[in-house]
């Protein structure tokens, strides 16, 4: 029985391993070239040979021991013991291999393509979990019933797709690591069988070292066990402790070792108890300003801090706070990056999304958007002799304005012949390259012509490799020149998949899942590594972040094809975590300090819901039971609870803006009522003159602009006529106004063709029974007039500001102006509105009339007071508006009413065509004739004294007062700016 | 004060770090260091063209089958390069080289890792290929083309340090350094000796080689 060499990793593993290593072999002697050492991973490599080097200081010059990781190992051999070996290819060819397989046994129809591209990549995890255990997928004869139906197909005939799918990637030459350890394996069985003579390639090892590996699977032991009885000096070395973890013992039955832990004269240190530090954290920012804490001192040596960054997002902000702290630091970073974090990778992602988009030549003006107003878009002014962002201003403005929902680059071009240089270049290099492709290698050259247009970004950066940006950028144009293009310059799978979605969609797979692999080397300093590179490895202190439960053992991707029940049934090893937990309990054994971070968030809107990891509950309850006293932080927010102010302070400077604006300017409705609803709206409006941002695509008062615009055109031939709607009425003329004007807003080019078609069909039906309604009630009609249209109405009355008198316009611009003579003669102000739910409250409005004459308005400019003013107003100040335009039509009255007319009514209104019950609603209803006399009384004589206190409010109150109503704000344009001045300004 | 980000530049296509040539150097370098550790059982293989084409062509499979660059690339880069090593053979001194070198071999070792401490550097170094015979040791370096002043004095400099390193190891073993130029072929040879007093010489094409 061989032995399993075990080293305690309060040891140090490899130093210990050193110590062993050079206590058998010398570096000076060129034997040592025939001796293999073979590691997990890459970074435990790195680290073996600095501690080689370290040690045998003595040594001027020397050789190194053959050091491969596992991987670079399966491949030596595989390239080494095979005649004709094939490349290894990505994921993705692996895909079109499946896909070429099932199409050769089911043939897949073009639609289909997309959904078989997806589940490949689960059959395919099947596929390589048989080859692991060293099989031939078996036929699953009841797969489960929630499986889609070709999935059940290829299931229930599993053995025949896999032999196929070999088939295929044998045609072409294709292999990837299993399928190399596979093949290694098959070799060394048949060498063995048939007692032929070893190759060259193995005589040549003349011993080996298998390092730290644990958890094996059935083919790896195959292949370990052969090589034991081919290679006579066979080491195998384990990291373990007492009692012995499961993960070993089991690794040690597969391979009939029998354990034996090193001599401690080997050992370099003995860790008896590693100090360990929980942080229990709010937040991942406070979990890195105390990681950050955490380092004193320049780090010399990289064994002496670890950072282990569990979330690839926490490198960004770890560095940026590294980099303000008072030291100099070295930093190596080892982990997977995503690439879809990159600010390129969203160009690349955002111009395939655009030609999804498509259809027939009309883009997406909110994908358009998107790709002009890329930064690195608005950088390519190397080009041109135009300064771009000005034209991306331009161009954006104007696709705003238009609110088109498509649009096509031909019209872009003609809108704006004078930048023609600069957009046929863009759209062709960012759309039109990509919009007849066919084949794979068409999206390469896209790719590539793209790369090559930005390249002058990046060519100097990207030389020094100084910061992170130019550090990921460089590894992502690497990633994209090896994985991405690589794969679709390979152009043998075009006649099978001549389908632009799907080949974007496979453009966009890459995009969206390829990570990067981020390796620090020379081996300097601190190191940022991703949980798994720190296999093997011993430092001072490691510091890990985000220990939580779902973090720390990661979740692992779930294939419904691979659930635990078909696991067992097809016999696959199901693991749970034993071997992440192995790897933890190892890491905190092997440094002298271990700070431990995790994040608790109970309840929260904003964030998830964290708990530690279960790693933490084990180590806190294995601490208790040695009755260790645990150390733990809680890492806490300065909490500065931010009064909400009452209001924006106004300062004499602002009242004395406004006390000119007011007697310079004439006072619309919306001014007053823009104060009346919000104090600090009023502020950022008419004060600090802030623009609502322009909006996108269709806005939602282009409908109510279309039916001002609709009725305003259906009526101005009358204007100043007597008419009758029965008379006048014609359907086909209706329409056929209607159909221009919708056609001139362009409303099939705002909206989807869905929403169109019930905009318009709601939009008509409105007008038909708005009519149908005037119709009806013209039996009660004697006579209509249209006496103003769209009109602007002024007046100017006297308003006591700080005890001077002034003069103040007021103005307003009505909608229709209508006398109708009914049993009295009626002159009614109407304002459309096509939000149905616009209704004056008329008791109210009585109710208000009765409040000003009989209280007298004291100077109390509270926000208390106005807010009590606005509950008189009505909901969304619908009586307001109404009120002031009576007020205004009062003072101007004369111009329309005969003076000899005994009786008459006056009344403000709202037409809502889509109320079809109910289009017109009047503010006042008096039941008694009388009632009239005492609205006129009050229009006469008292709303003037409302105004005047409302403008002294707005001048003389301290301060520009929040508004009460949150409801108000969800929808403000000024909620941000508002909820700093709220809470901090 | 701020940080230094250590990672390993991995080289682009774009900024011309990454070009056919450097693909087809390595590729050669795969081919050549192979073709002479299976020479030194076969020397037959230098008997005629065919021979030594079909040896390299095996080499050439296996070399391509490490890189993961698409097929059409890779058909380019074999003919080039059984173009190259077709000029080679050709070439009647490399064949009397590689047949001196092998009769006498006694093991070789390629793509050497290797350390060199010189005052408080530490030098990794990795050369291609270490021949051991019964009296000395060579040094075997590859070269893809003929290069430039500036890149002499690197490769000088490079030669210099393996030369050094095996001093250092084999204090007293006969060490030669052949520079292997494949475009135009020429060879280089340099010995340092313990009759040299530790400095490299430059010697004539095989005079006292072995």
């Amino acid at each position: 029985m061989s032995e399993a060499l075990v080293i305690p990793p309060n040891f140090h593993f490899l130093k210990t391993l050193c110590n062993f290593f050079l206590d058998l072999h010398s570096l000076t002697d060129e034997k040592i070239l025939n001796v293999y050492l073979i590691f997990p991973n890459k970074r435990s490599c790195l680290f073996f040979k600095y501690y080689l080097q370290e040690k045998a200081d003595f040594f001027s010059a020397g050789f190194f021991p053959r050091i491969f990781s596992w991987e670079e190992f399966i491949d030596y051999l595989y390239i080494n013991l095979f005649e004709d070996p094939f490349p290894k290819v990505s994921e993705i060819y692996k895909i079109f291999c499946f896909l070429e397989a099932v199409n050769e046994l089911e043939t897949i129809r073009k639609e289909e393509f997309e959904k078989y591209f997806e589940w490949g990549f689960k059959f395919i995890e099947v596929f390589e979990e048989f080859e692991k255990e060293g099989r031939i997928p078996q036929n699953l004869l009841y797969p489960p019933e929630e499986l889609p139906f070709f999935a059940k197909k290829i299931f229930e005939d599993l053995k025949r797709f896999y032999l196929k799918y070999q088939q295929v990637l044998k045609k072409h030459g294709f292999s990837y690591s299993t399928y190399r350890l596979k093949e290694v394996v098959q070799f060394l069985k048949e060498l063995r069988q048939k007692s032929q003579s070893l190759p060259e390639i193995l005589k040549e090892i003349e011993e080996i070292w298998f390092i730290g590996f644990a958890a094996l699977r059935r083919i790896e032991e195959e292949l370990l066990n052969f090589i034991k009885d081919l290679v006579p000096n066979t080491y195998f070395i384990f990291e373990g402790w007492e009692p012995l973890p499961e993960v070993l013992k089991n690794t040690f039955k597969a391979l009939n070792l029998k354990p034996r832990f090193i001599s401690s004269e080997h050992k370099e240190i003995n860790i008896i108890h590693p100090k360990i530090s929980f942080y229990k954290a709010g937040d991942v920012h406070l979990e890195i300003s105390e990681v950050v804490k955490l380092i004193e001192k320049p780090v010399k040596r990289p064994d002496e801090i670890c950072i282990v960054v569990n979330d690839p997002d926490l490198v960004v902000p770890l560095l940026f706070q590294l980099e303000n702290i008072n030291l100099s630091l070295e930093i190596n970073i080892s982990l997977f990056y995503p690439i879809d974090r990159l600010l390129i990778n969203k160009l690349f992602l955002s111009i395939i999304q655009a030609q999804k988009g498509k259809k027939e030549n009309l883009y997406l003006v909110s994908d358009y958007i998107r790709v002009l107003t890329h930064p690195y878009v608005k950088k390519i002014k190397y080009l041109f002799s135009f300064h771009i962002p000005k034209i991306v201003k331009e161009v954006e403005e104007y696709l705003q304005r238009k609110g088109y929902l498509m649009i096509s680059l031909e019209e872009i071009e003609r809108e704006f012949p004078y930048y023609e240089g600069f957009l046929k270049v863009f759209h062709d290099t960012f759309f039109r390259n990509l919009e007849n492709i066919t084949t794979f290698f068409e999206v390469s050259q896209v790719i590539k012509n793209l790369i090559i247009l930005l390249k002058p970004l990046w060519e100097e950066n990207l030389s020094t490799q100084i910061s992170w940006e130019n550090i990921v950028l460089r590894n992502y144009l690497e990633t994209l020149e090896t994985k991405v293009l690589t794969f679709f310059e390979e152009i043998r799978f075009g006649s099978l998949f001549q389908d632009k979605n799907l080949i974007l969609k496979v453009l966009e797979y890459f995009l969206k899942t390829e990570k990067i692999s981020l390796f620090g080397d020379p081996l300097k300093g601190l190191q940022i590594l991703g949980f798994l590179e720190t296999r093997l490895l011993s430092f001072e202190k490691i510091v890990v972040l985000d220990v939580n439960e779902g973090v720390l053992p990661p979740p692992q991707e779930f294939n419904p094809l691979l659930t635990e029940e078909i696991k067992r049934w097809f016999g696959i090893p199901i693991y749970r975590n034993e071997l992440w937990f192995y790897y933890f309990e190892r890491l905190i054994k092997s440094s002298k300090e271990a700070h431990l971070l995790y994040l608790v968030v109970e309840k929260s809107k904003t964030q998830e819901f964290r708990e530690p990891s279960r790693f933490i509950l084990k180590l806190k309850w294995d601490l208790e039971r040695e009755n260790s006293p645990i150390q733990e932080k809680i890492l806490q927010r300065k909490m500065v609870v931010f009064s909400k102010k009452e209001g924006i302070p106004k300062d004499e400077k602002v009242k004395q803006y406004l006390l000119k604006y007011l007697k310079t300017e004439s006072v619309s409705r919306y001014f007053l009522e823009t104060y009346l609803k919000c104090g600090a709206m009023f502020y950022f409006r008419y004060i600090l003159k802030l623009k609502e941002l322009p909006k996108e695509g269709f806005k939602i008062e282009e409908i109510g602009n279309f039916l001002h615009e609709f009725f305003e055109k259906f009526y101005e031939k009358l204007l100043g006529k007597e008419y009758k709607i029965s008379d006048i009425y014609e359907e086909q003329k209706l329409k056929e106004i209607f159909e221009n004007l919708w056609k001139k807003y362009e409303f099939e080019k705002k909206m989807d063709p869905l929403s169109h078609l019930f905009s318009k069909k709601v939009a008509m039906e409105s007008i038909v029974k708005y009519f149908e309604y005037l119709k009806d009630i013209e039996t009660k009609v004697q006579q209509n007039i249209l006496i103003g249209l769209e009109k602007e109405f002024l007046f100017r009355d006297n308003v006591k500001l700080n005890d001077e008198k002034f003069q103040i316009t007021f103005n307003g611009r009505f909608d229709f102006l209508i006398k109708r003579k009914e049993h009295h003669i009626k002159y009614l102000i109407l304002d459309f509105k096509s939000n149905p739910a616009y209704t004056p409250y008329s008791k109210k409005a009585m109710e208000f009339i009765e409040f000003i004459n009989s209280n007298n308005l004291i100077e109390d400019f509270s926000l208390k007071t106005l807010n009590e003013m606005v509950d008189k107003l009505g909901k969304d100040l619908c009586n307001f508006q109404l009120m002031f335009y009576y007020y205004l039509f009062y003072k101007n009255k004369e111009k329309f009413i005969e003076p000899d007319l005994d009786f008459y009514i006056i009344n403000a209104g709202f037409i809502t065509p889509s109320d079809i019950k109910k289009p017109e609603k009047f503010l006042f209803n008096p039941s008694k004739p009388r009632d009239w006399a005492k609205i006129y009384n009050f229009f006469e004589n008292k709303f003037i004294i409302f105004l005047e206190w409302l403008i002294n409010h707005i001048l003389f109150s301290d301060k520009f007062y929040f508004t009460e109503n949150t409801e108000l704000c969800k929808y403000c344009c000024y909620y941000i700016p508002c909820k700093n001045m709220m809470h901090i300004l | 004060m701020g940080i230094i980000l250590n990672q390993a530049k991995t080289p682009l296509t774009i900024f011309n770090e990454k070009t056919e040539h450097v693909f087809l150097g390595e590729i050669l370098h795969f081919v050549l260091e192979n073709l002479l550790i299976s020479g030194k059982n076969n020397l037959r293989i230098f008997d005629s063209e065919e021979k030594f084409l079909s040896e390299a062509l095996k080499f050439l499979k296996k070399a391509l089958a490490c890189r993961a660059e698409p097929l059409s690339l890779k058909d380019k880069i074999k003919e080039k390069a059984l173009d190259i090593l077709k000029n080679l053979y050709k070439n009647q001194s490399f064949v009397n080289f590689a047949r001196d070198l092998l009769k006498d071999a006694e093991v070789i070792y390629k793509e050497v890792e290797s350390f060199l401490k010189e005052k408080d550097d530490f030098n990794f170094l990795r050369p291609d290929l270490i021949v051991k015979t019964k009296n000395a040791f060579v040094l075997v370096e590859f070269k893809l083309h003929q290069p430039g002043l500036q890149e002499k004095e690197t490769i000088d400099q490079q030669i210099k340090q393996y030369l050094k390193l095996l001093q250092q190891i084999k204090k007293d073993a006969n060490i030669k350094a052949v520079l292997v130029c494949l475009e135009p072929f020429f060879l280089e040879e340099k010995e340092y000796n313990v009759r040299s007093a530790g400095h490299p010489t430059q010697l004539s094409l095989f005079e006292n080689l072995m």
